[in-house]
Parts: C-alpha cells; sequence; structure tokens
C-alpha cells in the first residue's frame, strides 16, 4: 500500500468505529437517562455536597477507594457488608463526575454513609485515620482542619476528639476543627448510600 | 550501492539529522526534566503508601494530589514529549523530507511545557480532575491541546513531500499516531472537563481514552520505533512485509475497544463490557506477529545486544510488549480480573507497558538519534549500563513483587474471613519493595541524565567512534 489517502481512511474507519461506540453512544443513551431525573434546586444542602465531591475529587480519595459495589456473584463485596445490592449505572446520574475508581488499597465507599453515619466518626478518623482504624495505611489529612484556641474552657460543637480519653482540647488550650472543606468532605460520605433505592435492574439471579 | 550513491544518501541524511536536531533536541531535554520531576513524584507517593505519616502536613503533598502528578508528568511531559522528538526525526528520515516549520516546533514544545508545568501545579494545589490520565485542570489541556496543531502540520507536510516510492510501516504507524491522538485528547477534554456528559458516561469515556493514549498514541510510535532501528542497525530488512500489515490494522481495529476492561464487574450493562473482553483477546494477533516479525529478524543477531547500547533498550522494550499484551489480553477475561482488578496487580501491569516498553523504547532511540543529531558520542559506557541495568532490574522487580502482591491482595479481598485492614497490613512489605524497585529506576534516570548533559557539553568526539558497550569486529555498523 503506497498511497496515504487509502491508509488514511482505515485509520478514520478504525478510530471512529469504538468513538461512536465506546463514547457517542454511552453519551447519548445516560445523557437521555440523566434528563429523565426530575429537576433539581440548588439548595444549601445540594451546594455542601457538590463542594464535597470536589474536596473528594481535590485530594485524590479515588486512587485508593472505589465507590461500586461489585454484584455479589464478583466477589466478597456482600458479605463485607459494603451494599446491599450491586450499583448499576442509575446509581450514578445525579453525580456531576464519575468518582467509581479502580483500586481498592482501602474499601469501597458506596455505600460509607450507611455503614458510618457518624459525622465525628469520619472528622476523627480523617484527623489520625489509625485512631478508628488501627493497621490503616490512609495519609492523615490534617488541612482539612484548623488549630484554634479554645475560649472560656468551651471547645466548639464541632471540635475533634484528640486525647486518648476523647479531650476535645490539648494542653496549650487549642482545639482542632473542620474547615469549610473538611465539613463538606464529611457531608458528602455520609450522603453516599448508592445502594439505598431498590432498582429492578440490579437484581440478581439467586446464588444459593 | 555505488560508492557515489553511498556519499548521496549520507549526505542526506547529515541534511536531515541538521535540519531535526533544534527541535529534536528541545523536545528530548523538556522530556528529560519531566522524566526526573516524575521520578521525584513517584518516590514520594510510593514511600507515602507504607509511611503514611511522611510529608503529610500539606495539603499539596498528600498521596491523592502526588499520585496523579507523577502520572501526568511521565505522560505527558516525558512520554509524549520523548516520542514527538523521535517522532519527528523518524519520519523526516523514513520521507527523506527535511523538516520545515522548525519555528512552530520550538512553539509546539514550549506549549507543552507550559501545559505541564501548569497542569502539575494545578493537581498539586487542589485542582485535579480525578479522572485518571486527565488530572491536568482544564486551562493545562488547552495548552497541550493548542501544542499539537503545528505537529499535525509538520507530519501532514513531511507526509505529501515524501520521496516516491514504499511506505514503511513504521511511517503508517507514525501518521496515525499523530491523527489519532488529538482527536482522543480533545473529545476527552471536551465531553470530560469542557462540557461534562452525564456522570455514568464519563467512565466508559475516561477508560476509551486512557486505554488508547497507551495504546493509539504511545504504543504506535514505539513500535515504529522498533520496526525503524532493529533492521537499522542489524543491517538487514525486516523479516515480513505481510505480517507488519497484518499487525498495524488489527491493532487498529482491536486496540480501538479495549478500554471497557477497566470496568468489569462494574455499573453497566454486559454488552459495553463484554465488547471489551472480545477486543482485549484479539490482541493477541497484532502483538503475536509484532513479536514473530522482530523475533525473526532478530534472528542469528542476538550477540549484537551485547555491544549496541540501543538495541539493548529497544529489544527489551519489545520483549516487554510481547509480554505486557498477552498479560493484558489475558487480564481482560472475568475469572482473571475478579481477583486481579482494584489491586496492584494493575499498577505493575500499567508500569510494564508505559515503563518496561514505552519509556525503554524512547531511551533507545534517543541512545541512537543524540549522537547522530549532535555530532558527538555518549562519553561514558558505564553510565549506559548503570542506566540500563537500574531501569531494566528496577522495573522487572516493581512488575515481579507487585504482580504477586497483587494477586494475593485480590485472593484475601475475595475471601470475606479476611478482615480489610489485615491486607493492608500484609501488602506492606510488597510496597516497601516498590520503593525500592523505584530507587533502582532512579538511579538510572540519574546516570542517564548526567551522561545526557556531559554529552552536550562535550567537545565534538566524533573520530573515536561510537560508544559500544562490549567488544565488537565489526565496530562501526552497530551503535
Amino acid at each position: 500500500m503506497n498511497h496515504f489517502r487509502i491508509i488514511f481512511l482505515g485509520f478514520l474507519a478504525t478510530f471512529a468505529s469504538s468513538w461512536l461506540g465506546l463514547v457517542l453512544l454511552p453519551s447519548v443513551h445516560y445523557g437521555n437517562e440523566a434528563a429523565k431525573l426530575p429537576p433539581t434546586t440548588s439548595t444549601a444542602e445540594s451546594d455542601l455536597l457538590r463542594r464535597g465531591e470536589q474536596v473528594y475529587s481535590a485530594n485524590g480519595c479515588v486512587y485508593c477507594h472505589t465507590q461500586q459495589v461489585r454484584p455479589f456473584a464478583f466477589g466478597s463485596d456482600d458479605e463485607r457488608n459494603w451494599g446491599k445490592r450491586r450499583t448499576v449505572a442509575a446509581d450514578y446520574l445525579g453525580d456531576a463526575k464519575a468518582l467509581m475508581g479502580t483500586m481498592r488499597t482501602g474499601p469501597d465507599l458506596a455505600n460509607i454513609g450507611v455503614r458510618m453515619p457518624s459525622t465525628s466518626w469520619h472528622y476523627k478518623h480523617l484527623f489520625e485515620p489509625t485512631s478508628t482504624s488501627p493497621g490503616s495505611i490512609m495519609p492523615p489529612h490534617r488541612f482539612l482542619f484548623e488549630r484554634k484556641p479554645v475560649f472560656n474552657g468551651v471547645p466548639d460543637a464541632d471540635a475533634i476528639s484528640i486525647g486518648p480519653n476523647g479531650e476535645q482540647v490539648d494542653a496549650t488550650g487549642h482545639q482542632w476543627v473542620p474547615t469549610a472543606d473538611g465539613r463538606a468532605l464529611v457531608a458528602y460520605l455520609i450522603s453516599l448510600q448508592r445502594s439505598a433505592v431498590d432498582r429492578p435492574e440490579a437484581s440478581e439471579a439467586p446464588q444459593k | 550501492m555505488t560508492e557515489e550513491a553511498k556519499l548521496r544518501s549520507r549526505a542526506e541524511r547529515a541534511e536531515i539529522d541538521a535540519k531535526a536536531a533544534g527541535p529534536v533536541m528541545q523536545f528530548f531535554i523538556s522530556a528529560l526534566f519531566w522524566l526526573l520531576a516524575g521520578s521525584a513524584l513517584a518516590l514520594i507517593a510510593s514511600l507515602k503508601l507504607h509511611s503514611p505519616t511522611f510529608l503529610a502536613e500539606q495539603d499539596w503533598l498528600t498521596f491523592g494530589r502526588v499520585r496523579p502528578a507523577h502520572l501526568n508528568t511521565m505522560v505527558y511531559g516525558w512520554a509524549t514529549m520523548a516520542g514527538i522528538g523521535v517522532a519527528l526525526w523518524m519520519m523526516s528520515r523514513l520521507c527523506r523530507a527535511p523538516l520545515r516549520g522548525v519555528g512552530w516546533l520550538h512553539v509546539s514544545a514550549l506549549l507543552l511545557n507550559i501545559g505541564n508545568a501548569w497542569g502539575t501545579y494545578g493537581v498539586l494545589t487542589g485542582g485535579s480532575t480525578s479522572f485518571e490520565w486527565l488530572e491536568y485542570p482544564r486551562a493545562a489541556g488547552l495548552f497541550l491541546s493548542a501544542a499539537f496543531v503545528p505537529l499535525i502540520i509538520v507530519f501532514a507536510d513531511m507526509a505529501r513531500r515524501r520521496q516516491a516510492g514504499h511506505i514503511y510501516v513504521s511511517q503508517w504507524y507514525l501518521m496515525a499516531a499523530i491523527f489519532w491522538f488529538p482527536w482522543l485528547y480533545l473529545t476527552a477534554q471536551a465531553l470530560m472537563l469542557w462540557q461534562p456528559v452525564a456522570a455514568p458516561a464519563q467512565a466508559p469515556m475516561n477508560w476509551w481514552y486512557a486505554h488508547n493514549a497507551l495504546g493509539l498514541w504511545f504504543t504506535p510510535i514505539c513500535l515504529a520505533t522498533a520496526y525503524y532501528l532493529i533492521p537499522k542497525i542489524l543491517g538487514k530488512p525486516i523479516h515480513s512485509y505481510y505480517l507488519s500489515v497484518i499487525g498495524f490494522w488489527s491493532l487498529a481495529f482491536f486496540y480501538a475497544w479495549n478500554g471497557m476492561h477497566h470496568l468489569i464487574g462494574g455499573p453497566y450493562p454486559a454488552w459495553l463490557i463484554s465488547v471489551s473482553i472480545v477486543a482485549s483477546l484479539m490482541m493477541l494477533i497484532p502483538v503475536v506477529t509484532v513479536a514473530v516479525n522482530h523475533h525473526f529478524t532478530m534472528r542469528g543477531s542476538f550477540g549484537a545486544l551485547r555491544t549496541s547500547p540501543t538495541l539493548r533498550f529497544v529489544v527489551f522494550a519489545a520483549m516487554s510488549y510481547t509480554i505486557v499484551s498477552v498479560q493484558g489480553s489475558l487480564t481482560a477475561i472475568r475469572a482473571v480480573s475478579r481477583v486481579t482488578h482494584f489491586t496492584h496487580y494493575t499498577v505493575a501491569h500499567a508500569h510494564m507497558g508505559m515503563y518496561a516498553f514505552v519509556t525503554m523504547m524512547l531511551f533507545g532511540a534517543m541512545y541512537y538519534m543524540m549522537p547522530r543529531l549532535i555530532g558527538k558520542e555518549w562519553p561514558s559506557r558505564w553510565l549506559i549500563r548503570i542506566h540500563f541495568w537500574g531501569c531494566a532490574l528496577g522495573v522487572l522487580h516493581y512488575w515481579i513483587i507487585l504482580s504477586i502482591g497483587g494477586i494475593k491482595q485480590g485472593l484475601w479481598m475475595l475471601d470475606p474471613s479476611v478482615p480489610f485492614l489485615d491486607i493492608v497490613q500484609r501488602m506492606l512489605p510488597y510496597l516497601e519493595q516498590r520503593s525500592w524497585a523505584g530507587v533502582a529506576m532512579t538511579t538510572g534516570h540519574i546516570a542517564f541524565a548526567i551522561s545526557f548533559i556531559w554529552l552536550l557539553m562535550s567537545k565534538s568526539n566524533q573520530d573515536t567512534g561510537p560508544t559500544l558497550l562490549g567488544k565488537t569486529n565489526n565496530q562501526k555498523s552497530i551503535v
């Protein structure tokens, strides 16, 4: 073959086929599905969750945590209590970006809000992961907290426990409270309850 | 060939090399900088996985930012810029058309450098998109996209001015790569960052992009390099023209459909995943044809590996291509993926592709090209040896240790009687070994950087003959 023009048509045809199948088709299909969702209005809460999603993606949580529950026949997600059913595409329709992840250095988070509904647990865990999860290799996220002096001996309502007996104030009279980013991230994590709604397309044939 | 024709052909090559030298060296020097930056980021990220409190105070050095910064500087800084340098020179040689538009190529390199610097800064300061392989924030993507405009024009210009006759398989690969990659990159930028589509459609697009960035951008450039340099160094033609045709078109058709195997077990309809599993298995066709073709070209000449630095890197890379591709096809099978998906096995596999294949191939090409571009020979065979063995042993250790660790990690995760935090602890020895492998590769990179800078600074030493790694009877012909 010595004609670039003919070869070039080959480049175009092979590539365009995958572009149509893997890019255009899913975009149109899921775009139509998303359009069927009831319109949402922006509220203080939805803004907070959006910001939390942003903090999640800016700090790369996705490199160690997935947000997808595998089919029960395809792993131990069920036994590990990671969700009461597999996740399906419709569970992600309301998201701004796909953060399904491909790595489980840490556990799946698709339903972390069901498993760990406590705000204070998440703050403690983000501040010092090994304090709640011994042996964890998650990096501490101190930068999501600020160190502030305590006035009148009463710490802020969301000051985290830093001492061995749950003390919120250290020896120099300082406390650690979550920043706005920290609060948004924890609100987002607690909102992750992707298997909460039943969906017919997520049902699997009984295994036993 | 008569003596006169030989002289004319040598003069023609010298003119082509002289025209290419300026822009190609600008791409290479930039690539070297990003290679070192990417290595430093890699080591930090790797250390953090077994020493999580290391550099944990500042947000810009947290694992989730350093890791994507490493990947993107390596992909768009190192491999893309080195790959473009190699592709420009090879295309010019194969078309026998001296480069035109040199000024625009300098602009292109500048845009890539700005894009990479901006992108890395953006990722480290909290602007990462968290789309794998596309973490650079939007503005950086604009610079990277713009850099390809002059490149497409320069490549099309060379193709148009090529001297009549046979189009060699390397030219197909290069023209395809320069056509496919901008389309890939613009699609991903437009539909994921500029005007994002619905979230469930983003993950398939993400993996269509990321898999094809390797398969339809780096792979064609590196296969073109192997097809060009192996016969060139050995002084004999490629084994089979027909195999190279089959290899090219089966790659073009099947590779583009591979990406969804990253979503096996994910929240998608079965057909979408299955089509990629089938395409991944079909990749055995191009891989085996290329491997057979290169093997039969090399047959009887493996002794040259003892002496030629270029050939050593290129053949190591070509063999890695076969291994990583066969491994990729097998991993796409559901029963295998059930174990290996979500584990460090995938990380090992990715480094076999982007490093043992792509990076080593680019090193090999640079060893061949630079003496020709700047008329000086490599200053030290010891530095070349440290470079080769540091990188080769480092990446093999990396691949073996994380593959074994990853399979174990996968099996433990499938067994609900093993608590999750136990798995985290059991993985620590493998993660520590990964850091040692990283130290070995980085040592190789530093040796290469010293060699590179020494070569640039040294006085002309052309009359000493090429720098070889051992004694040969036919010194002039093998570099």
